[in-house]
């Protein structure tokens, strides 16, 4: 553990406010539980209990065409901050009544011997020895990935499996209640995607919602040709409906697609390009962002909190933290370039894996604008925070006076927390997309997944650098 | 229940004629737009709101005052006497608050107050303008000028200019989308604009267009995506914003005369009525007009679709219907301005009470006297009563968007009316 720290910064923390893990067991028999899929994503509902003085939420987990709902429970502080664990990571009010005061500082004190405690922590209780049946089951598919919709809506989450196809599922129907099925025809080959040589090249597809959730966008590759579809479909007066079917000429796979707002989004290809389009204006995208330094594009994902910001990561581990209103002024400004030159579109900061570890997966945090996570080829969580960066930055300074921050400095600042998830526990661990998620309403809360089903549902403790 | 209608007795009337800080030499030359702002201030046993009115290109704001009424029906008895509404503004010069300089503006719709900004007009020739509280001139424009998709002449010709110089504009139910048409000059082809109101207020994010058609009078949006456009062929094409550059499905109205105007429900989201030049009024349920063009049980295939409205109603002595709105607080109240200038409310409860979407049997209910009397609420003769020569014109009536059954109408001759309808419920 500590070895890995070094290279970061002296003493990066790797201290949990809460660690728990379980490894499921299932009602129906699986036999070997490394051979299939697996993707996890949070059910955005938190159910306090006070008199427990805990708080409930859920975690939707697939293995291969079945959907689990796992039942979580933290302790109440998680979400409301007013009691014990945020006072010992941030400086509260000095006008806190005496009692509660010292309140506090005897919760805080058992907080540390907490945390000195190598033991983990017990959020799984509740489920532990208990046979999991599937809530859902999207049969003849794989899962790759899920997004929770809302469970007053008429369907309660979206998944979408290994070959594109999409389905929609409601609490209480275990079966799909829409669905938009890809199958061999003239605009798929089905061969390619069902590929069993090289079935993670050509078979990944993705999708992203629009904010209001009314409209959804997927991608998914046109079988072995130089061309990958996206298509428009409807998620508020008949969910399913396929509105429109766009091609990305020159390229295989558009792996990514993530809404910035209702309306504008942004696709990721391999040809190292990403593309910003609205759902309502014509066949060609707004305007683009080619990247051709540092390998591979692999992943890309939007701010939902400020609704400009996005993370890209590439195959050589670095990670560049960009402003799309900047991506798109450059696209016009031609003060330091030849009408016809490629645009100067520069990234706000750039950031890397330690070792070149490739980014296989970002995300960014549904609650705070300037964290993301970022997760390694080997399966380790990076945790990032820009406040530094957006202390020193400032978006309407035009010219690049203000002295970048040394890489090192950055990195070291930036750079939270680091999971090692699975990578500790077995060599065979390879980055998958969708393995982990960050909880959409409290804080820091992220649940990842290993090929061996164990799950893991951590808070890191944060230390505020001086 | 049987309903009977005082008709013609108001619960509350004023009007006013506004006196103008500048010169206006001849106020039947100057076109006028009416609408409500959203605001509603209780005060003293009224309440405060808003009319926005525009002439030529000025736009007026002015406060009336509305009763509140006493909330027992057995006290509220019909007004004979014109209120006292507008007091606060009678006698003042009014100044305009905005102002599209070198444009008539021909339609307005109030934003809110919140946004960045308050009030989308649209000019005569298609032009739009984005108004802001406390700014005079535009924030934001989009401006049609002559060039290759529009024929300048056309739009301004003097020869009929009413005929061509025909746009409109509709927003969508989020606010984030417009959607506009216009003519494209002398050409068989009209023009759809998808502009933006969210991100980028103004720009132009799709032009579509529609072949075979002169003039797109009227278009609406159903919800935040879902919008529709009427035409000068007679059909009704049906859009999603988010779709490629066809239609999801179109209805052909060929009977009746020319389709003159074309309204949604913003409360049902499923109903819309049209109105013929031959004073004929349908409502439609969109869902059954788009599951009858895919249903095949009672025709082949290629035949066109059977589309039923659900009732029709008319204007007595073949009044042209120049707009239809439905009401933003009921979904069954429903206004039609005629081709006089009078305005008739509808009361859409008794069709729709013998309505069954599921039925598949069923047909339109056709106007017959019984339908007609259950429906025709009240009738306001406006402008026609005192002058002969008022001719009834689009955006010049307007719903109040949140006090229930209050109409805002402006004359030829710039006079300004809002009323109540009186209407006792005789459930005898």
């Amino acid at each position: 553990m500590q070895r890995r720290n070094t290279p970061f910064r002296r003493g990066t923390p790797s201290l949990y406010h809460h660690l728990s893990m379980l490894k499921p067991s299932f009602v129906s028999r699986v036999d070997n539980v490394l051979h299939y899929d697996k993707t996890i994503t949070f059910r955005s509902e938190i159910i306090p209990d006070k008199a427990k003085g805990i708080l409930s939420t859920s975690l939707l987990y697939s293995q291969g065409s079945d959907i689990y709902e796992i039942d979580c429970s933290l302790p109440l502080e998680s979400f409301y901050p007013s009691s014990s664990n945020k006072k010992s990571t941030k400086n509260e009010k000095k006008d806190d009544n005496k009692d509660t005061t010292t309140k506090d500082n005897g919760d805080k004190e058992n907080n540390e011997q907490k945390n000195k405690t190598a033991s983990f922590d017990d959020a799984f209780a509740a489920v532990e020895g208990k046979r999991l049946s599937p809530k859902w089951a999207y049969l003849g598919e794989t899962v790759s990935k899920m997004s929770y919709l809302d469970s007053s809506d008429d369907s309660t989450m979206i998944a979408m499996s290994k070959n594109g196809s999409l389905a929609w599922f409601r609490d209480g129907i275990k079966v799909p209640v829409h669905i938009v099925q890809e199958m061999m025809g003239p605009s798929t080959s089905y061969a390619a995607m069902h590929s069993h040589v090289r079935p993670n090249n050509l078979a990944v597809s993705d999708f992203g919602l629009s904010s209001n959730l009314d409209t959804l966008v997927k991608s998914h590759s046109n079988g072995s040709e130089e061309d990958s579809i996206l298509k428009i479909i409807d998620n508020a007066g008949k969910p399913g409906e396929i509105l429109r079917t766009l091609h990305v000429p020159g390229t295989t796979v558009t792996h990514t697609v993530r809404f910035f707002d209702n309306y504008l989004y942004g696709t990721c290809s391999d040809d190292n390009t990403l593309r910003f389009w609205d759902t309502r204006t014509a066949e060609k995208p707004l305007f683009i962002l080619t990247e051709h330094q540092n390998g591979r594009l692999n992943s890309f994902d939007t701010s939902q909190v400020t609704g400009e910001l996005f993370v890209t990561g590439s195959s050589t581990g670095v990670i560049k933290l960009w402003d799309i209103r900047a991506v798109e002024n450059a696209t016009t400004d031609l003060t330091h370039r030849q009408n016809g030159e490629d645009p100067i579109q520069n990234e706000l900061v750039s950031l890397y894996h330690s070792g070149g570890d490739s980014v296989a997966d970002v995300a960014f945090s549904e609650t705070s604008s300037s964290e993301f996570i970022t997760v390694g080829g080997t399966g380790n969580v990076y945790h990032w925070d820009m406040e530094y960066l957006f202390g020193r930055n400032d978006d309407d300074n035009e010219d690049d006076s203000t002295t970048p921050a040394a890489p090192e400095e950055l990195q070291g600042q930036c750079l939270k927390f680091f999971h090692t998830a699975g990578g500790r526990r077995t060599s065979a661990q390879q980055g998958k997309r969708n393995i982990v998620a960050m909880h959409p309403v409290i804080d820091d809360l992220v649940c990842t997944v290993t090929p061996d089903s164990q799950l893991s549902l951590y808070r890191p403790l944060k230390l505020r650098s001086v | 229940m049987a309903k009977t209608y005082k008709q013609k007795s108001y619960e509350y009337i004023s009007s006013l004629k506004p006196r103008f800080t500048q010169r206006v030499d001849n106020v039947f030359h100057h076109d006028k737009a009416f609408t409500f702002s959203n605001k509603i201030i209780p005060q003293e046993g009224t309440l405060g709101t808003s009319v926005i009115y525009s002439q030529g290109s000025d736009i007026y704001e002015m406060d009336c005052a509305l009763p509140l009424g006493s909330e027992s029906d057995a006290k509220r008895q019909p007004q004979t006497e014109y209120g006292d509404a507008f007091k606060s503004v009678e006698g003042k010069p009014l100044s305009p608050k905005w102002v599209y300089q070198g444009e008539t503006v021909a339609k307005m719709e109030y934003l809110g107050n919140g946004n960045e900004t308050t009030l989308l007009a649209m000019s005569k020739n298609g032009s739009l303008a984005w108004f802001q509280e406390g700014v005079k001139v535009p924030v934001h424009i989009v401006q049609e000028m002559m060039g290759p998709a529009t024929s300048y002449a056309a739009m301004h010709s003097h020869v009929r200019p009413n005929n061509l110089a025909v746009s409109d504009f509709t927003l969508s139910y989020d606010n984030e989308t417009v959607v506009k048409s216009q003519s494209n000059g002398s050409e068989e082809d009209s023009i759809l604009k998808i502009i933006d109101n969210a991100g980028k207020p103004s720009e132009i994010l799709r032009t579509i267009h529609v072949p075979g058609t002169t003039v797109t009078h009227t278009v609406k949006f159903f919800d935040n995506h879902l919008y529709a456009s009427c035409s000068d062929d007679n059909v009704i094409r049906f859009w999603d914003t988010r779709t490629g550059d066809k239609p999801l499905f179109i209805l052909e109205d060929p009977k009746n005369g020319s389709l003159n105007a074309f309204d949604s429900s913003s409360v049902s989201n499923n109903l819309f009525v049209t109105g013929t030049s031959t004073g004929f009024v349908k409502l439609w349920d969109i869902r059954a007009v788009e599951t009858a063009t895919t249903d095949l049980s009672k025709r082949q295939n290629g035949e066109d679709p059977i589309q039923n409205e659900i009732a029709n109603f008319y204007h007595k002595g073949g009044d042209a219907v120049v707009d239809v709105q439905f009401s933003y607080t009921s979904p069954y109240e429903v206004f039609t301005v005629g081709g006089t200038g009078n305005i008739y409310h509808w009361d859409m409860e008794y069709a729709l009470s013998n309505y069954d979407d599921e039925d598949p049997e069923r047909v339109p209910q056709d106007a017959s006297e019984e339908l007609q009397i259950q429906s025709l609420r009240f009738l306001h003769t406006g402008g026609s009563r005192r002058n002969p020569r008022q001719k009834g014109k689009r955006n010049t009536v307007a719903w109040h968007p949140i006090v229930d059954d209050v109409i805002g109408t402006v004359d030829d001759d710039s006079l300004v009316t809002i009323y109540k309808p009186f209407s006792l419920e005789d459930s005898a």
